[in-house]
């Protein structure tokens, strides 16, 4: 999420809504305090994570070598590991929808750690707007 | 089958209200607007 917050200003154009598998109370007081502007939905029986089929990573998914890597360059970096909200075995993952709800594109991550997709999104952004003006 | 490129969510049987932060009041169709809406699933945070 922090990748997202820092390229807020290429992605204007677009209403991020994210999706989290805590309580509503969780999330206010985390998006009050990190993204006070920001829309999230309280998914706590992972209903959406479900239609979308983000609903369980496979351990392998959670502990590969790629996602510890990153924890560990993570920590090097001086961030720490918290105490986690909502349920760490789903995955994550980005859907593009048009003004009509329709999905556009999507990116189901592969593990948990692979959310660097600011460009990708720009790029179907783009797509999307160009579309719209033919 | 879950949903993916081609399916639209005001179609689908994506029915309950919605909870959480700063929503508009209703279902997920509910929350589309004039601009492409980018959702974005969360491991967690913590």
């Amino acid at each position: 999420m922090q990748v997202l917050y820092q390229a807020r200003e290429r992605l204007q154009d677009v209403s991020l809504l994210f999706v989290a598998s805590s309580t509503a109370e969780e999330s206010e007081a985390f998006f009050s305090r990190v993204w006070p502007n920001a829309q999230a939905i309280a998914d706590p029986e992972k209903r959406l994570y479900e239609a979308f089929g983000l609903s369980r990573a496979s351990w392998a998914q959670m502990l590969g070598p790629r996602v510890v890597l990153k924890g560990i360059l993570s920590l090097f970096r001086g961030h720490g590991i918290g105490h986690p909200v909502g349920d760490p075995r789903v995955l994550s993952g980005f859907f593009l929808l048009d003004r009509n709800g329709r999905i556009v594109w999507e990116r189901p991550s592969a593990n948990s750690a692979d959310i660097h997709v600011v460009d990708e999104i720009r790029a179907q952004l783009d797509a999307l707007s160009s579309l719209s003006h033919e | 089958m879950p949903l993916g490129v081609g399916d639209s969510v005001v179609d689908a049987s994506l029915t309950h209200t919605l909870d959480g932060y700063r929503l508009a009041p209703g279902t997920l169709a509910d929350q589309m607007s004039e601009r492409p809406t980018l959702l974005v699933f969360l491991r967690h945070y913590g």
